[in-house]
């Protein structure tokens, strides 16, 4: 059987050291697990492995002979397949199940001439899906599988050739319970046919049930290597994970928690992308919304925004029950949102400060017939630039040409004018600097003071540790568990974002 | 370097100003070739009356693409309101005032169709108003019984007793009445886009419709706003085309409907305002005008003229986008 080694592996980007003298061995017929936190390094040493990453140093061992992988090519030739998250950008829907599996075929494979074999293209495709036991019709349509079926379609196209080596990149991430159990049963055999599988995963509780060893990173360097046993517990791989985590506090005096401002209960949204959502937000109080990448936070602040459309369960706002079915309607509740995907959803990238920082309250600088009042938008988005200190030549300078910080606060400051008392920020502080960040915290403390109820979504738990009173921490889709921040720790955090649940703690 | 900006900045120029520049080297060229056909008051006079009716549908136009849909079917929307207009009026003996506000009622309720498909259905604007205009055009056909609309001869096999068209009615295609109609229309859609709370909402919807939508406006109206006005706009230039005409042909308003997309994408780029507008859009059917039209005084045969055309909407179309990717 293969075995890999990879030996004192750094990459080095401008200005980032993303990794840092690694060493990390992977063997054929065993399965190991990848794991840290986000920008951890793991994407990155997986990137050098399947040869997507050319620009590293150091030395990669395979079956004792040194080898140079400085390209995809390269890794495919000694038989290292990676498989991404996001399956559906790898394979072509219109196509086949079976003509995406014998894609290779189709593109190098083909004698003179340039005709199909059609009928050995689908007894290969079906032989590879017979092998894996996966019982797909190689003649369906690609376009009409669930995301868990393509996924199989790509591993059996990965599992096709000469595999050695396959990397699973956050596979279970958007899979359900069962389709999980049957992507193990897939990893289950490729680990008797003598494949080494390496699975990158933020769900910590499926890595026992699948995997034979773990490696920890932490700030683009190997924490520790060892064999994942029953004397191994989560709280411990949370506690490699995490290290000591430096922390600037943020000042949050001043604010007094009022009136409850929104309270769910047995929230969802129509395709059920989150439910059962219990919660409650109380004026001047900032309550977080914690988990992973995928765990149903962005999802959550689109169903409380009205932007999923109709809403299962029940909503109060000010006590009051309402139908928020629309963002138009939640802006008529008194909400404001800052959406995550700042460029395509926060802000209009092509159109003017002024234009921008008006659109949510346009009504406000109308006269007669909703003729617009230039002067009265032009003076509201001049005291907003300064209030904010936003960072632009003039207000009819186009937000696109500003740095990603002043864009948040473009985002930010369209709503200060729009009477919302209820602000939900999803990952605001995501791509902007250091000191963009800071600025951010202390509007949202700022709006808390004022008696606004903020709800703050963050995969990054010592955000969540720092500005939040209360958190929520999701996974999959639902609320783990409510925690009081002063009396919880990153770990906790973590504990709960990957699945925990209090017997086993 | 200092060079490379200097040729970037005509580049931008000839962007922004391009059309402008092309119709005056257009007329300056035309009035020397051909003084006697082309320089002459009356021509100016023919130009602008000829540009009027494509002038008034584009109207129509720069609110579609203003909320960033498309509407294939404003010309099949004008024979419809042609053929709707005269024959209420001379099949049914419907008052003029009536008669118009009716059929302007059912081209916004044809807008309104469209927006149904293209937002409830999501069908793509540009198959869904192209199965409109087969529609429409089919539709308009059954309603003459096949043939020519001739307000003044009882359409074969009916038993209609005709009324009268007023003259007014014949003189709303005419100098000075049409080209006054086309400047009100220009003057009420520069306003509402430019000036108005929801213009300005038409152009966000077009510009980044979930950033529109998350920000609280509704999307869905302006984009079935836009498809009403544009077919409203469509039903106005369809009434032009009878009225000018006297007659409905079946497919009177299809020959307009290239000129009037043309004449919304050269204008988008006029001034460097970089968005359907409707001061840019009549600069654009301006010059499509004055093109066609000294093409004719110099005897150009008629029959290539489309070639001429179709290459205008075809630059109209790379200035625009090219533009756009510079953004």
């Amino acid at each position: 059987m293969s075995q890999i080694a990879m030996k004192d592996i750094s990459v080095e980007f401008p200005g980032v050291k993303a990794l840092q003298q690694v060493d990390c061995d992977f063997a054929g017929g065993r399965v190991k697990a990848l794991v840290g936190a986000n920008g951890a390094g793991k994407s990155t040493l997986m990137k050098v492995l399947s040869g997507v990453n050319s620009n590293y140093t150091g030395q990669i061992v395979f079956d004792g002979q040194p080898v140079e992988i400085r390209s995809p090519g390269d890794a495919k030739k000694l038989g290292i397949e990676i498989v991404y998250q996001e399956v559906d950008t790898c394979l072509v829907p219109n196509l086949s199940v079976g003509e995406n599996i014998m894609t290779e075929y189709l593109v190098y494979g083909l004698k003179k001439g340039g005709v199909v074999n059609w009928k050995h293209l689908h007894r290969e495709a079906a032989r590879v899906l017979e092998r894996l036991h996966v019982p797909l019709d190689t003649h369906t349509l690609v376009s009409s599988l669930t995301l868990a079926q393509k996924q199989m379609v790509v591993i059996a196209r990965a599992a096709l050739g000469n595999c050695k080596f396959l990397i699973l990149d956050e596979p279970t991430a958007p899979l359900s319970q069962k389709e999980t159990q049957k992507l193990f049963d897939l990893v289950r055999q490729l680990k008797d046919e003598g494949v080494g599988v390496i699975f990158i995963s933020h769900r910590l509780d499926e890595l026992f049930e699948i995997c034979d060893s773990i490696t920890v990173l932490r700030d683009g360097r190997l924490i520790k290597a060892f064999e994942l046993d029953e004397s191994v517990t989560i709280p411990s791989i949370v506690e490699l994970m995490l290290g000591r985590v430096y922390n600037e506090a943020i000042d949050k005096s001043g604010r007094e928690t009022g009136e409850l401002l929104l309270e769910a209960r047995g929230l969802a949204d129509r395709e059920h992308r989150v439910s059962g959502i219990d919660m409650t937000v109380r004026r001047g109080e900032i309550v977080g919304l914690s988990g992973l990448v995928g765990a149903g936070k962005t999802e959550l602040c689109k169903t409380l925004f009205g932007a999923f459309g109709r809403q299962e369960g029940e909503l109060l706002l000010r006590g009051k029950s309402v139908r928020v079915e629309s963002p138009a309607a939640a802006v008529k509740n008194g909400m404001a949102f800052i959406p995550e995907e700042r460029r395509k959803e926060g802000i209009l990238v092509g159109e003017p400060v002024v234009t921008n920082l008006s659109l949510a309250t346009l009504g406000k600088h109308t006269r007669m017939l909703s003729f617009i009042n230039r002067g009265s938008e032009n003076r509201a988005a001049e005291s907003k630039v300064e209030d904010l200190k936003i960072k632009t030549p003039s207000v009819r300078q186009r937000v696109g040409l500003l740095s990603g910080g002043n864009q948040q606060k473009v985002t930010i400051g369209k709503w200060l004018d729009s009477g919302a008392d209820l602000y939900i920020f999803d990952e605001p502080t995501k791509g902007i600097d250091v000191g963009a960040k800071a600025e951010v915290y202390r509007l949202i403390v700022e709006l808390a003071r004022q008696g606004k109820g903020i709800i703050y979504a963050s995969s990054e738990q010592s955000e969540i540790m720092g500005l939040t009173d209360r958190v929520y921490v999701m996974y999959s889709g639902k609320i783990q568990k409510e925690l009081i921040t002063a009396k919880t720790n990153e770990a906790e955090l973590l504990f709960y974002s990957t699945g925990g649940t209090k017997d086993e703690k | 370097m200092k060079n490379k900006t200097g040729s970037f900045q005509i580049g931008r120029f000839l962007m922004d100003w391009g059309a402008i520049v092309a119709m005056v080297a257009a007329f300056v060229i035309f009035s020397v070739a051909a003084p006697q056909a082309f320089f002459s008051w009356a021509n100016m006079v023919t130009i602008l009356r000829s540009i009027s009716i494509t002038a008034v549908i584009a109207m129509g136009a720069t609110f579609a693409f203003s909320a960033g849909v498309f509407d294939l079917s404003i010309g099949s929307t004008a024979t419809m309101a042609a053929a709707l207009s005269v024959t209420f009026i001379a099949w049914f003996g419907i008052p003029m005032p009536i008669a118009i506000l009716l059929t302007l009622v059912i081209c916004m309720a044809i807008g309104g169709i469209n927006a149904f498909f293209v937002i409830k259905t999501h069908v793509p604007a540009f198959l869904a108003t192209l199965a409109m205009q087969f529609i429409l055009d089919g539709a308009e056909l059954t309603y003459s019984g096949g043939s020519l609309i001739n307000p003044k001869v009882a359409p074969a096999g009916r038993d209609i007793t005709l009324t009268a068209v007023p003259d007014l009615f014949n003189s709303l295609g005419k100098a000075p009445l049409i080209i006054l109609i086309m400047l009100a229309c220009i003057a009420v859609v520069e306003l509402f886009q430019g000036q108005t709370k929801h213009g300005r909402f038409l152009y966000m919807v077009g510009s980044n419709p979930e950033a529109a939508r998350l920000s609280g406006v509704k999307v869905n109206f302006y984009r079935t706003l836009a498809f009403m006005m544009t077919a409203v706009f469509a039903g106005i230039g369809g009434i032009l085309i009878v009225s000018r005409a006297g007659t409905v042909a079946a497919n009177a308003g299809s020959t307009f409907l290239m000129p009037a997309i043309a004449a919304v994408n050269i204008g988008a780029a006029v001034g460097g305002r970089g968005k359907p507008n409707a001061i840019g859009t009549f600069v654009g059917a301006a010059l499509i005008g004055v093109v066609e039209n000294g093409l004719y005084a110099l005897a150009f045969p008629y029959y290539a003229i489309n070639v001429v055309k179709g290459l205008i909407l075809l630059l109209a179309l790379v200035m625009s986008n090219y533009a756009n990717k510079e953004n």
